[in-house]
């Protein structure tokens, strides 16, 4: 799974038409999933699979279930590529070339953000995340102009920094582990064995450059200023996998640290999360209500949502359950939101919400998602984010995080009835004439349905074998064996 | 140690500092380039000379090609990008050379606290080779701050990374080869990719002027 994407990247490179590229995209990313499925049925018979002799690769019940989430964003954004580069081919915009050199970069996305997940060195952790940067800046660029370029250039130097900062963490990490000289100094098993004789102010240190570095690649307050320049110029479905699982990916690797830090000193990491977890949420609440681009308020939405997924995970075990219920809603409710506005826009032109009007008419199927995928992300019952919302306010209660749980409504109040606005405006208005009526495809039926069909089915029922991943992913955040 | 190895090390622990102060004070790019190679080359140095232990082969391999690639490699390649992008000098954005210099000397006097602070906790070595990491990094961030020039802020991203290096290779003393090695090629390809993205930006945009980069807001 690590090297398969690598492979079939490299013979995207010999095929030569646009639209069978796109396919076997769709294909090999369905076949990845089946893969993830697999591994997951293992993982959940042992508690950990080794994949390589020197332990340097291992998948635990946290890192599975964040391959599934990257597994199932993958196969949703390769699926909706299809249709979207149809539209793109045929309106002479994306050639063989561009196909060609997307693929390679698709396919090593994924390959580096599986590194990421598998790896049990922290310092290979590191270069997974540092790859993702690299390989994924030319998919912004999917599109000519100035404004793509620009959005990169912001992406590749603000996220660059950002990584190197983690690396300072992750090597000060390093230093506060007593070194047995056999280079298991890195390994994620032995700074997790060695949490009690770890030197507690050096780990407070390597902490703060960690959720800074990492967090600035997770588009956590203050540092997501690179993240609504690149949503509004991506590709739909680079928009859809990155804010679906990217985001996430960096998290998870802010969180292999978190109960290192908890063991060391106790309540420093977790204030940490909660501090930049609420400043996301208010910012994103601040940016939302006068945005007019429809990509940018996604984008703010994710800021937000973040903020809130770093808050549970600041909430000790109750809440740590809450935030990993609530990555793999808010992965498949942005995945849906971000597909959606992309093909809208193709339809309209445009990505601006006051020339966006009467969208379920224009396009009955996109609009209609739209709208559900909206309402899913702010919180609307019966969808699942309210379910994962409403735990982590239990959560908050149950901490007496009393000040956090009052800003975080605020914030999340504010966002609610701006986003609603915007969409109502986007989805009922009066279509413009120069707009014509799309007739659905069956194939964005079936993928609006798979995606709004999952997010309801969560909010009423948790699969049990969903459920025991998600208690196995919560006990290792919470240092738990 | 003995006096002629003491001198030759604090020799090269002012190397980097210096070299960091005229990249804030310089504006030809061609210069700029050139200090660069100069401080990574007294960066791949310093933990050679402070290591009490004779290195291993591959571990001497691994810093000969640390060196060729931060000395030579990466200024060669900026040089070449700064001449096909037709870019000579940066005039500086939000302050000039000689502010730029004073908020230098400021992150140095905030590097002393730090360094002796956080180093006091790390691996014993001479206490100025954490100060001088340290003023590396925020030096080069200052860079990437003030810096007009897309080249420039290149060049303030290899000044963040040699100084994480520096303090990497004299605060850790396990990490293993394989490691090291991906942790350079991941930066090699970064540079790399930033010399592809410049020339896209000039392809673009005629200019490399990052000040021109502000189409899109709020």
């Amino acid at each position: 799974m690590l090297v398969a994407p690598l492979i079939c990247g490299a013979a995207c490179m010999l095929l030569q038409r646009p639209e069978v590229i796109v396919r076997v995209l769709a294909i090999f990313t369905t076949a990845f999933l089946g893969a993830a499925i697999l591994l997951a049925m293992q993982v959940f018979d042992y508690p950990e699979v080794l994949l390589s002799s020197d332990h340097s690769l291992r998948v635990d019940g946290f890192a599975v279930f964040h391959i599934l989430a990257l597994a199932f964003t993958y196969f949703g954004s390769s699926l909706f590529g299809v249709a979207y580069f149809h539209h793109e081919i045929a309106a002479g915009r994306f050639a063989a070339a561009m196909a060609r050199r997307y693929a390679l970069l698709w396919l090593g996305g994924l390959s580096a953000m599986f590194l990421v997940l598998v790896a049990n060195n922290l310092g290979l952790m590191w270069v997974g995340m540092e790859s993702t940067t690299i390989v994924t800046a030319f998919l912004i660029t999917v599109r000519r102009g100035s404004a793509p370029i620009e959005a990169m250039w912001k992406y590749l130097i603000i996220c660059s920094v950002g990584i190197a900062f983690a690396f300072m963490g992750t090597l000060l990490c390093a230093a506060a582990v007593p070194g047995t000289g056999a280079g298991e100094t890195l390994l994620w098993t032995h700074v997790m064995e060695s949490r009690a004789n770890l030197n507690p102010q050096l780990m407070k240190v390597a902490f703060v450059f960690l959720i800074v570095g990492y967090g600035t690649k997770a588009g956590l307050a203050p540092m997501h200023t690179w993240m609504p320049d690149v949503y509004s110029q991506a590709p739909a479905p680079v928009s859809a996998m990155s804010s679906g699982f990217m985001l996430n990916a960096s998290l998870y690797c802010v969180l292999r640290y978190l109960p290192v830090v908890e063991a060391t000193s106790p309540g420093f990491g977790s204030h940490l999360m909660i501090g930049f977890g609420l400043t996301s949420v208010l910012v994103a609440a601040t940016f939302i209500s006068f945005q007019r681009d429809a990509m940018r308020m996604l984008a703010y939405c994710s800021v937000e949502h973040l903020g809130i997924i770093c808050i549970g995970y600041g909430l000790g075990p109750l809440g740590a359950f809450a935030a990993l219920l609530h990555t793999l809603h808010h992965t498949l409710a942005k995945s849906l939101a971000f597909i959606s506005v992309g093909r809208l826009g193709q339809v309209y032109g445009t990505h601006d919400m006051g020339r966006i009007r009467g969208a379920i008419d224009a396009h009955p199927v996109y609009g209609s998602a739209l709208l559900a995928s909206v309402l899913a992300l702010i919180g609307v019952a019966p969808f699942a984010i309210f379910i994962s919302e409403f735990q982590t306010v239990r959560a908050m209660v149950a901490q007496s995080q009393w000040a956090v749980m009052v800003f975080s409504l605020i914030g999340l109040s504010i966002i609610f009835i701006s986003m609603l606005r915007h969409v109502i405006g986007m989805v009922f208005g009066k279509r413009p004439e120069e707009v014509d009526v799309v007739e659905p495809h069956v194939g964005g039926r079936l993928l609006s349905f798979m995606f709004l069909g999952t997010l309801l089915l969560l909010g009423v029922w948790l699969p049990p074998p969903l459920l025991r991943a998600i208690e196995t992913a919560a006990r290792v955040v919470g240092g738990q064996p | 140690m003995d006096p002629h190895a003491l001198a030759i090390l604090n020799l090269l622990l002012a190397t980097p500092m210096v070299a960091t102060l005229a990249l804030l004070g310089t504006t030809r790019l061609r210069t700029c380039a050139r200090v660069l190679g100069v401080q990574g080359l007294a960066i791949g140095l310093l933990p050679w000379l402070m290591s009490d232990e004779h290195p291993t082969l591959r571990i001497a391999a691994l810093m000969v090609g640390n060196i060729l690639l931060k000395a030579v490699v990466f200024p060669w390649i900026l040089l070449r990008v700064s001449r096909d992008v037709e870019v000579r000098r940066d005039p500086g954005g939000f302050v000039g050379s000689g502010m730029a210099v004073s908020l230098g000397v400021l992150c140095l006097g905030i590097s002393a606290w730090i360094g002796r602070t956080v180093g006091a906790s790390l691996p014993a070595h001479p206490q100025g080779v954490y100060v001088v990491a340290f003023f590396v990094i925020l030096a080069g961030l200052l860079l990437i701050i003030v810096r007009r020039r897309a080249v420039m802020q290149v060049m303030g991203y290899l000044t963040l990374e040699n100084g994480i290096y520096l303090f990497g290779s004299c605060a850790v003393l396990d990490v293993p080869f394989l490691l090291e090695l991906g942790v350079l090629l991941d930066v090699f390809a970064a540079v790399f990719v930033m010399g592809a993205a410049l020339r896209q930006i000039h392809l673009e945009l005629r200019s490399d002027d990052a000040a021109q980069l502000s189409e899109l807001s709020g």
